[in-house]
C-alpha cells in the first residue's frame, strides 16, 4: 500500500491530537475525581466532628440535667431547651453530610430516635422531680434506664464513627489508585506522543531529504537529456496534424542537421513542406495524411537542408488523440538517412537487377528451402513471392522427379559449388517448363556454406520443337522400317509366288515339252530336221531361259536359302554370289559354324550385308572383302571389312548417305547399333550388332 | 525293278516328271507324295530304290524333310530335285546325305541319267556342284565339328543342365536368369542341334558324352 507522506503526516499529526486530547480529558477526570475524593474525606472528617459535637452536646445535656437534680435548679430547662435545638440541627447537619451513605441514614435513624428517647427520659426525670420528689429508688431506676440509653447512643455513634473510618480508608484508597493511574496515563500519554512526533518529524525529514535528492536527480536527467537531445542526430518533434503539419516544436539538434533552427519551423508552419523534394513532395504528405488514419508512419523522402543540399530524411511519427478521438499532434522522429540510402542503394540496385531478370533466380537454404524468388520466377512458375518463400523447391517439381532433385541437382552443387543441370519444373497452371539450371553453393564470410542459387534458363521451346522434331523423326525411321518391312514382306511373297507358282508351272511345261519333242523326234527319226523339232527346240530353249529368269528375279526378291537354311548359309551364298559377280574375293568366317537367328534379325543382317557390298562394289575400290558373322550368348553381330579406300566423313553424313541411314534404321529397329568406320586407303569396317534377347523379352 | 519316290508338291510338274521316269523305266513303281508326312509315311510302308525330293514343299521343307529321312533310313538315297541353283543347296544337300544335287532346269535325260547312278549305289554330283563342293571344302576343311560346337557358352551351361534333368524354373533360379530367357535358350538349343524335345536333348547328351 502506497500511502502520501502528506497523509501520513496528517494521520500521525491526528493520532498525536487525540491521544493529547485523550489525556487531557483523563486528566480533568483524573483530577476531578482526585477533589471529589478529596472533598468526601473532609466530609467524612466533618462527620466525625460533627459526631464528637453531637456527643458532646448529648453529655452537656446529661451534665445539666444531673446538675439540676442535684441543684435543684431549673438549669437544664433552659440547657435543654437551647440543646434540644442545637441537637437537631447537628443531626439535620449530619443528614445532610451522609446522604450518600444509606448505612449512615440508617444509623442516623436510629440515633435520632435514641436521642429523642434520652432527652425525653432527662425531661421526665426533671418533669418527676419538680412534681414531687421521686424516691431514691425511682430516681436510681431512672438513671439506670437512662444510662443504658445512652450507651447506646453511644454506641450507635461509635459504629457511625467507625463506618466514616472505614469509609475514609476507602476514600483514601480510591484515591490513591485514581491518582496513580493519573500520573500513569500522563506520563505515559506524554511519552507516546513525544515518540509519535518525533517520529514524525523524523519521518518528514527523511522524505524531505529523498525530495530534495529527486529533485536534484530529475535536473540532472533533464541536463542530461537536453545534452543528448541536442547531440542526438535524431531530430524530436511535434507537428500540427493537419494542413502543412508546421511543427509546433523541435528539438534543437535540428540545427546541426537541417542548419536551420528551431524557430524556422517553429516560425513558418509551410516551412517543412516548402523544403520537400518536388520529386517526394506529393508522397511525403500523401503519407503524412495517410497518418491519421493510421495512426503511425515510417517513410523516406528527401529534404533541402540550409546549404541548398537534398538529404535523405527518415521521418516515424504516430499521432496523439484527444479523448474525443479528433487528432492532437504528431510527434516523431527524423533522421537523415543519406548515408544508409547510399550504402543501401548499391545493395537495392543489385536486387532490382535480379528482381528484373526475366529469368528464374531462386535462392535455397541448405535444406531446399525458397529464400529469395524474383519476378522471372513469378512469371515462368505462376507463383507469388509470397507464396513461394519458405516451401520447399520441390513444390514446383513433379512428384516423380523429387528424387531426381536431390541426387541430380542439391546433391552435385553441395558436392562440387557449382552446377549446371536440365530440370522440368511444373508451373502453378500445371504446365511443365523445361530449364537450364546453373547452380551455385552460396557462402558465407568463413565460407561455411549457407545455401545454393539457381539461375534458370527457359528451354521449353526448344524442348518442344527437340522433342517434336524426335517424335517425328522417330516416327519417320519407324515408318521407313515399316516400309522397309513391308517391302521385305512383299518380297518374300512375290519370291515365293514367282519362285513356286510360275517357277515349278514353267518347269512343268518344259518337262512336256521335252516330252513331245522327245515323241517326234523318236517317231521321224532323225534322219532329216523337221521344222516342228526345231520350233519345239527353241520353245524349249525359250523355257530354259525363262525359267533362270524366273529364278533369278525370285533369288533377286528374296533369296529362299535365307528362309531354308539360315543366314549362316544365305551370307555364304551371297559371298559366292558376289565373288561371281564382282570378282572381288569375299571371304566368310561364322562362329559358331551354325548361328541360329529370329527370322526379322537374319532379314536385317542379310539386307544390311547386301547393302554394305554394293557399296563396297560401287565405292569402295577393294580387292577383298571379308566377312565375319559371330553369335554370342547376348548378340549376334556381323562385321564387313574391306580393303578400299575408306568411307570419309563427308560421305558418312552427307546427303547421299541414305544408304548408311537405312542400314542403321534397321539395325536400330532390330534394337541394334550400326557402325562404319573408314580409314582412307586402309579400308572401311561395318560392324552392325543385334541383341539376340530383346529386353521385351524379359 | 526300280522303285522309286516322286516328292513333289505341284501336281503338274510330278505329272511330267511320272512320264519322263516311265518312259526311262518301264514297268518301274512310281510312288507319290506331295508333302513331308506323306513322303516319311511312304518311306516307311515300302523300300524305295531311289527318292527324288523337291526342297520346296509346304509345312517343313525338304531339307527337313532329307534330315528325317537319313536319320530314319541312312541307306535310303535320296536325290534332291530342285528349282534352287546349285550353288544356294548343293553343298547343304550333299553334306546332309543327299546322293545327289538337280536343278529342275536341268534335262530330263540328265535327271535320268542320275536316277540310274544312284541306283546302282553312287552319288551323282553335277561339274557344277563339284566345283562348289571343292570350294567349300578349302575354306571349312574336312572337319566336320559335332552340332553342339556351335552352342554358346551359355547355351551349352543350359543344355547340360537341361540334360541333367533340371527344370527350365531349377535352371533360372540357379543362373539368376528369367524362365523365359531360359526357354528362349532351349529353344535356341533345340534348333541348333537339330532335336525336338528334352529327351532327345538328353539322348544327344549321352551320345556325346556331355553328361555322364
Amino acid at each position: 500500500m502506497n500511502v502520501s507522506l502528506e497523509k501520513k503526516i496528517a494521520v500521525g499529526l491526528g493520532a498525536v491530537l487525540v491521544l493529547l486530547l485523550g489525556i487531557g480529558f483523563a486528566s480533568y477526570w483524573s483530577t476531578t475525581d482526585l477533589i471529589n475524593r478529596e472533598v468526601r474525606a473532609a466530609q467524612t472528617h466533618q462527620v466525625r466532628e460533627t459526631i464528637e459535637h453531637l456527643l458532646y452536646l448529648l453529655e452537656d445535656v446529661e451534665d445539666k440535667q444531673r446538675l439540676d437534680l442535684l441543684t435543684g435548679e431549673n438549669q437544664y430547662l433552659q440547657s435543654y431547651r437551647g440543646a434540644g435545638h442545637r441537637i437537631d440541627d447537628v443531626l439535620h447537619n449530619l443528614t445532610d453530610l451522609t446522604r450518600d451513605s444509606q448505612i449512615q441514614q440508617a444509623h442516623l435513624l436510629a440515633l435520632r430516635r435514641l436521642i429523642d428517647l434520652r432527652l425525653a427520659q432527662l425531661k421526665e426525670t426533671i418533669d418527676l422531680r419538680d412534681a414531687g420528689r421521686i424516691a431514691a429508688h425511682e430516681q436510681i431506676v431512672r438513671q439506670h434506664a437512662g444510662k443504658e440509653t445512652m450507651d447506646t447512643i453511644l454506641m450507635v455513634l461509635g459504629q457511625m464513627r467507625d463506618q466514616e473510618q472505614v469509609l475514609l480508608l476507602n476514600w483514601s484508597k480510591q484515591a490513591d489508585g485514581a491518582a496513580a493511574f493519573t500520573y500513569a496515563l500522563i506520563i505515559g500519554g506524554t511519552v507516546v506522543t513525544l515518540v509519535l512526533a518525533i517520529g514524525g518529524g523524523v519521518l518528514i525529514l527523511y522524505d524531505l531529504s529523498k525530495r530534495r535528492q529527486a529533485e536534484k536527480a530529475l535536473r540532472a536527467g533533464q541536463a542530461h537529456q537536453t545534452l543528448i537531445l541536442r547531440t542526438l542526430p535524431v531530430v524530436m518533434y511535434s507537428a500540427t496534424p493537419s494542413g502543412d503539419f508546421g511543427a509546433l516544436w523541435v528539438s534543437e539538434n535540428i540545427e546541426a542537421l537541417t542548419g536551420f533552427a528551431p524557430r524556422c519551423f517553429l516560425e513558418d508552419s509551410s516551412f517543412w513542406a516548402s523544403r520537400l523534394h518536388p520529386h517526394d513532395q506529393k508522397r511525403a504528405l500523401m503519407e503524412l495524411e495517410k497518418l491519421l488514419q493510421e495512426s503511425s508512419l515510417a517513410t523516406e523522402y528527401r529534404w533541402q537542408i540550409r546549404s541548398g543540399e537534398y538529404r535523405w530524411f527518415r521521418d516515424e511519427g504516430v499521432l496523439i488523440r484527444r479523448a474525443d478521438g479528433t487528432p492532437q499532434e504528431i510527434i516523431g522522429l527524423w533522421t537523415d538517412v543519406t548515408a544508409q540510402r547510399q550504402a543501401g542503394e548499391v545493395i537495392r540496385r543489385q536486387a532490382d537487377i535480379i528482381n528484373q531478370i526475366q529469368e528464374t533466380v531462386i535462392s535455397v537454404d541448405l535444406d531446399g528451402y525458397v529464400k529469395s524468388w524474383n519476378t522471372g520466377a513469378e512469371k515462368l512458375l505462376g507463383y507469388p513471392t509470397d507464396e513461394a518463400l519458405g516451401k520447399h523447391i520441390s513444390f514446383v517439381y513433379p512428384v516423380e522427379d523429387r528424387e531426381f532433385l536431390e541426387r541430380e541437382v542439391i546433391d552435385p552443387v553441395k558436392a562440387n559449388g557449382t552446377h549446371q543441370v536440365e530440370v522440368r519444373r511444373r508451373t502453378k497452371s500445371g504446365e511443365m517448363r523445361f530449364a537450364q539450371l546453373s547452380l551455385t553453393l552460396l557462402r558465407d564470410d568463413t565460407d561455411a556454406p549457407i545455401g545454393i542459387i539457381g539461375y534458370s534458363m527457359d528451354i521449353t521451346d526448344r524442348k518442344r520443337v527437340q522433342e517434336a522434331l524426335l517424335t517425328s523423326r522417330n516416327q519417320l525411321a519407324a515408318l521407313a522400317v515399316r516400309l522397309e518391312s513391308v517391302r521385305e514382306e512383299e518380297r518374300t511373297r512375290i519370291a515365293l509366288e514367282v519362285h513356286d507358282v510360275l517357277g515349278q508351272a514353267l518347269t512343268g511345261l518344259k518337262l512336256d515339252v521335252a516330252w513331245v519333242y522327245k515323241r517326234i523326234a523318236e517317231s521321224i527319226g532323225l534322219v532329216e530336221p523337221s521344222a516342228a523339232l526345231s520350233r519345239l527346240a527353241s520353245a524349249l530353249e525359250l523355257l530354259d531361259s525363262t525359267i533362270h529368269s524366273v529364278r533369278d528375279i525370285a533369288t533377286a526378291l528374296r533369296p529362299s536359302v535365307l528362309d531354308e537354311l539360315g543366314l549362316a548359309a544365305a551370307v555364304e551364298w551371297q559371298a559366292r554370289e558376289f565373288h561371281t559377280r564382282t570378282g572381288i574375293a569375299c571371304e566368310t568366317t561364322t562362329s559358331p559354324h551354325k548361328i541360329v537367328v529370329a527370322p526379322e534379325q537374319s532379314t536385317t543382317l542379310f539386307r544390311i550385308l547386301q547393302e554394305i557390298l554394293t557399296n563396297v562394289a560401287r565405292h569402295a575400290k577393294a580387292s577383298h572383302v571379308h566377312i565375319r558373322l559371330e553369335e554370342s550368348d547376348e548378340q549376334v553381330s556381323l562385321q564387313v571389312r574391306d580393303n578400299g579406300r575408306g568411307i570419309t566423313d563427308v560421305e558418312q553424313s552427307g546427303p547421299n548417305a541414305f544408304g548408311l541411314l537405312g542400314m542403321r534404321l534397321r539395325a536400330q529397329q532390330q534394337g541394334g547399333t550400326f557402325d562404319i568406320r573408314g580409314t582412307s586407303g586402309t579400308g572401311t569396317t561395318v560392324t552392325v550388332r543385334i541383341p539376340l534377347y530383346r529386353p521385351i523379352d524379359d | 525293278m526300280i522303285n522309286i519316290l516322286l516328292a513333289d508338291d505341284h501336281p503338274y510338274l510330278r505329272r511330267g516328271l511320272v512320264q519322263i521316269l516311265l518312259d526311262a523305266f518301264p514297268g518301274a513303281v512310281i510312288g507319290e507324295a506331295s508333302n513331308v508326312p506323306e513322303v516319311l509315311a511312304h518311306a516307311q510302308k515300302q523300300r524305295w530304290d531311289v527318292v527324288v525330293l523337291d526342297l520346296n514343299m509346304p509345312g517343313r521343307g525338304g531339307l527337313e524333310a532329307l534330315h528325317d529321312l537319313k536319320r530314319l533310313y541312312p541307306s535310303l538315297p535320296v536325290l534332291v530335285l530342285s528349282m534352287h541353283p546349285e550353288d544356294q543347296f548343293a553343298v547343304r544337300v550333299l553334306r546332309a546325305g543327299g546322293a545327289g544335287y538337280l536343278t529342275k532346269d536341268s534335262a530330263p535325260q540328265e535327271l535320268v541319267h542320275a536316277i540310274k547312278t544312284i541306283w546302282k549305289g553312287g552319288k551323282y554330283i553335277t561339274p557344277n556342284a563339284a566345283e562348289l563342293l571343292a570350294a567349300y571344302l578349302q575354306q571349312h576343311g574336312d572337319s566336320e565339328q559335332p552340332l553342339h560346337c556351335s552352342l554358346s557358352d551359355r547355351e551349352y551351361q543350359v543344355f547340360s543342365l537341361i540334360a541333367a534333368g533340371n527344370t527350365i524354373t531349377d535352371i533360372s533360379n540357379q543362373l539368376s536368369l528369367s524362365v523365359k530367357t531360359i526357354s528362349t535358350y532351349r529353344s535356341r538349343i533345340l534348333v541348333k542341334l537339330d532335336l525336338n524335345t528334352n529327351a532327345d536333348l538328353a539322348r544327344y547328351a549321352v551320345q556325346h558324352r556331355i553328361v555322364e
